[in-house]
């Protein structure tokens, strides 16, 4: 498969994982891109042993969890910064994430309604929690497609997508309300 | 209702149960309401997810990724300085135990610091306050015990193993033969390195009176004018001084004034400069032997102890100018100078001596007197332009 035809087929994937991983579209372009930079690095070695939409999965999975680490080591360190000085946050979102410039999809799909609600709850669950429910709900991957992108066993796919799911069904009940 | 049936719920909402957990669970939604509820609140949230919009590619994303991919080839594929992220917990932990140590380092007291610690510290140490220390300590003891020891002759052994080695092994044979001395005494007396002679200890007093202070008491000559006490450095230094003073006669220098003498040291507050005359036989001196130097050296000796001294001060106030030409006996008023734009050059001679000229030099400046022929006293005073150069005075030929 040349490049061009892999960017043809796998980039608006790539992006909307990376936006509904993000939840903006600046983080998700500058994640999907980091993504599709890594998968053409390694495409020349891709075997064929899994679909290759899952491979991409995988590797943008796998960039994402990158940056959250990296925000959370950053967020630890910011903390013990404001802790030292005595200062204070600028925001009372959590800061573990990247955050865009550009306005949270959310406000930008306020006239959609419930997917504005949703997309908000969904930014509220953990990293991987979050990955899983995409990755099922959206990207309707199966449970062990799921395991192998994320590296977790099929029972707690399964167990963590119910917890997933009690939590957003929470969260959209008291968003309703 | 437990958590394992609710689990096996939103399993079975994705039909991803086995056929028999897949009835078990159908069975139980038959039989309760409240799972019944709770499936379709699952299958609600699940569709509400799903219903979220596909988005289209923002406009020129592949044109951005083609130009990112372009700028980051050849790039090194990290994103950190220094330290990877996962170690800086670990220097930050690091550095944090190294300031707590320094802290608590700080805040000890002293009687913490020099407590002595078992298995370490061999002896005690007595910790004393202020108020219990001495106000002085008495050491003349220590040093007369080592005035005495280096008085008394070196160790023979030392001195064998000295001659017995070469040069360039003295130093180590010394130390073999001897214990070392290393920091004990104060002012220990001995010999720097470089000495060319073989000695194994100081030279005797007598060795020391015997030496002309004004011969070459180099590297050379055994190092004679290292003083081992007070008295020693006194003799020596009354030598230097006496020979001193004979250079300055042979060479007819009266006086040399250190130049950073203030004009405020001399009683008509001007600035004595330096003051150099060459006797007329100087140059016959030079050449004439041994024995007709005798009569010539004494009689310019003679002729310069009949001769009137000569001076010559610069002066920088219309007062000092007043007061040097008082001093001198001159009568009437002084010529006038325009200071503090000028200085006045006053020549203290005998009577009838004069300032031929003044003559700038780089770094002198230099006045030609002649001793007589002058009947004006104002001969005496030369106005110049301000100088701070030292003031050379010569007889004019």
């Amino acid at each position: 498969m040349s490049e061009q035809d892999f960017l043809e087929q796998q980039s608006e994937l790539v992006f909307n994982l990376a936006l509904r991983l993000t939840g903006n579209r600046s983080d998700a372009e500058d994640l999907a891109q980091d993504a599709l930079l890594r998968a053409l690095r390694a495409l020349p070695k891709f075997r064929g042993d899994s679909k290759l939409s899952t491979w991409v999965y995988t590797i943008t999975m796998n960039t994402w969890k990158n940056r959250v680490r990296a925000e959370k080591s950053r967020g630890f360190w910011k903390t013990i910064s404001f802790g030292v000085l005595g200062g204070e946050k600028d925001d009372d979102k959590p800061d573990f994430e990247p955050k865009g410039e550009d306005a949270p999809l959310d406000q930008n799909l306020e006239k959609e309604g419930t997917a504005a609600v949703v997309q908000k709850a969904l930014l509220q669950l953990d990293a991987d929690d979050r990955a899983i429910v995409v990755l099922r709900e959206i990207e309707e991957r199966s449970y062990g497609e799921i395991g192998a992108v994320l590296g977790l066993p099929e029972g707690t796919v399964k167990s963590r997508l119910f917890r997933a799911r009690a939590k957003l069904k929470t969260l959209l009940d008291k968003a309703s309300s | 209702m437990n958590d394992d049936i609710r689990e096996k719920l939103s399993a079975y909402l994705d039909g991803a149960l086995s056929d028999a957990d897949r009835r078990a669970v159908e069975v139980e939604l038959s039989r309760s309401e409240d799972l019944t509820r709770e499936l379709e609140a699952l299958r609600s949230v699940s569709n509400a997810v799903k219903g979220l919009p596909k988005e289209k590619l923002p406009d020129g994303f592949l044109a951005r990724l083609e130009s990112r991919r372009a700028r980051e080839e050849g790039k090194p594929a990290r994103d950190y300085y220094i330290l990877p992220p996962t170690y800086r917990p670990l220097a930050f932990a690091l550095s944090t135990a190294v300031v707590a140590l320094v802290v608590w380092d700080k805040t000890r007291t002293p009687e913490e610091l020099y407590a002595p610690r078992p298995g370490w510290d061999s002896e005690k140490v007595a910790v004393r306050s202020a108020a219990e220390a001495p106000a002085s300590v008495d050491i003349s003891g220590q040093i007369a015990a080592m005035d005495q020891k280096a008085a008394a002759p070196a160790q023979p052994e030392a001195a064998e193993a000295f001659n017995r080695v070469g040069k360039k092994e003295s130093v180590g044979a010394m130390k073999l033969a001897g214990s070392s001395t290393f920091g004990k005494h104060i002012s220990a007396p001995g010999q720097p390195l470089g000495f060319s002679e073989p000695v194994a200890s100081a030279p005797a007093p007598a060795a020391l009176d015997a030496m002309d202070g004004l011969q070459g008491n180099g590297a050379g000559s055994g190092g004679s004018t290292i003083a081992r006490n007070e008295e020693e450095r006194s003799a020596i230094n009354e030598r230097l001084y006496k020979g001193f003073e004979e250079e300055k006669k042979r060479m007819g220098i009266a006086r040399i004034m250190d130049k950073d003498v203030e004009d405020k040291n001399l009683p008509t507050g001007g600035r004595e400069m330096m003051t150099l005359q060459a006797t007329p036989d100087a140059a016959r001196l030079d050449d004439a032997s041994p024995a007709a130097k005798a009569p010539l050296r004494a009689k310019a000796k003679a002729a310069k102890r009949a001769a009137a001294p000569v001076k010559a001060i610069a002066l920088k106030s219309a007062d000092a100018l007043q007061a040097a030409w008082a001093a001198a006996g001159l009568a009437g008023d002084p010529p006038s100078v325009e200071f503090p734009g000028q200085m006045a050059v006053f020549l203290a001679g005998p009577a009838g001596s004069g300032i031929v000229e003044v003559q700038e030099r780089k770094r002198f400046l230099v006045v030609l007197y002649k001793d007589s022929g002058f009947s004006d006293p104002s001969a005496r005073v030369k106005a110049l332009a301000a100088s701070v150069k030292p003031v050379v005075v010569k007889l004019a030929p």
